[in-house]
């Protein structure tokens, strides 16, 4: 799916821009301590007239802090909750973007929220895939692609 | 001459990392004002003196291409250089932008030597070499 690549190369651009972290795609989620951890999400909406695409992407809390540290260039120890949000919903407009450029400007971006879209009838329309540090999974990302009303 | 400098973004985390950017740059920073929106923007130019404004575009309340409108209108803050930082991709939208009077764009996710290129450009040459103040670190 051409969405999932370019979603693909949209995350693995910022986060080595702007995060100094580079990001592998293939990795095995057995024993992850990611299951049990507690979860931060972010969405964001790229429409046309056609259809709109959502881009949902969901990381530990641990590493979204630890990801917020690295942004601001502060301590992990100094981030409170609020930041490692704002971090995350400014990562997935920055993804979102990288996305739109990537393809002419055909979308329109909308702004980043935090938790997950509530448009999301089908998970049959969505396509997932895992984040991993260093064989260690931090996050997983969703692709759904919704009809225009 | 320093140039006192406004950053206008939804996300306090990309101000900080702007702000940052700005006060290892190697310019002649005086003071940093910050904004979440266009409107708050505008009431920090209603008290403040400022020679440049780095913006974002797409914000609640007032986005960048309203706020770009406002000050045009105003003849006290017409002058004043703005350049976007923006995840904008639609390039007929950032022409746009330019005709309101944006003096130009820089894309996210960027690098800190966009930056800098662009200050060169508006405040010339650095004063000193870049990483050359400490303010700020945590260390």
């Amino acid at each position: 799916m051409q969405w999932v690549e370019l979603t693909k190369e949209a995350i693995s651009k910022t986060l080595e821009t702007m995060f100094f972290t580079l990001v592998e795609f293939n990795g095995t989620d057995e024993g992850s301590a990611y299951e049990n951890a507690d979860k931060i999400s972010s969405h964001i909406k790229l429409s046309s007239d056609k259809t709109s695409i959502l881009i949902v992407i969901s990381i530990a809390e641990s590493f979204a802090f630890q990801m917020a540290a690295d942004f601001t260039g502060t301590i992990v120890d100094k981030v409170k909750r609020e930041d490692a949000e704002d971090c995350l919903r400014e990562f997935t407009n920055m993804v979102g973007g990288y996305c739109v450029n990537s393809i002419g400007g055909r979308y329109s971006l909308g702004l980043p929220e935090i938790g997950f879209p509530s448009e999301i009838g089908d998970p049959n329309q969505c396509s997932s895939f895992s984040l991993f540090v260093l064989g260690e999974k931090f996050g997983e990302v969703a692709v759904c692609v919704v009809q225009s009303k | 001459m320093s140039y006192n400098i406004l950053i206008v973004d939804d996300s306090s985390s990309m101000r900080k990392v702007i702000r940052k950017i700005l006060q290892i740059s190697g310019f002649d920073v005086g003071e940093i004002f910050e904004a979440s929106n266009g409107k708050e923007a505008l009431e920090v130019l209603d008290s403040n003196w400022v020679d440049l404004i780095l913006s974002d575009i797409h914000m609640p309340v007032m986005d960048g291409y309203k706020f770009l409108e406002e000050l045009k209108k105003k003849e006290d803050f017409n002058h004043i250089p703005v350049v976007l930082i923006t995840t904008e991709g639609d390039e007929s939208k950032l022409q746009k932008a330019m005709s309101l009077g944006a003096h130009g764009y820089i894309r996210k996710p960027f690098e800190p030597d966009q930056i800098r290129e662009y200050l060169k450009g508006i405040m010339g040459e650095p004063v000193y070499a870049v990483g050359g103040i400490d303010e700020g670190s945590d260390f």
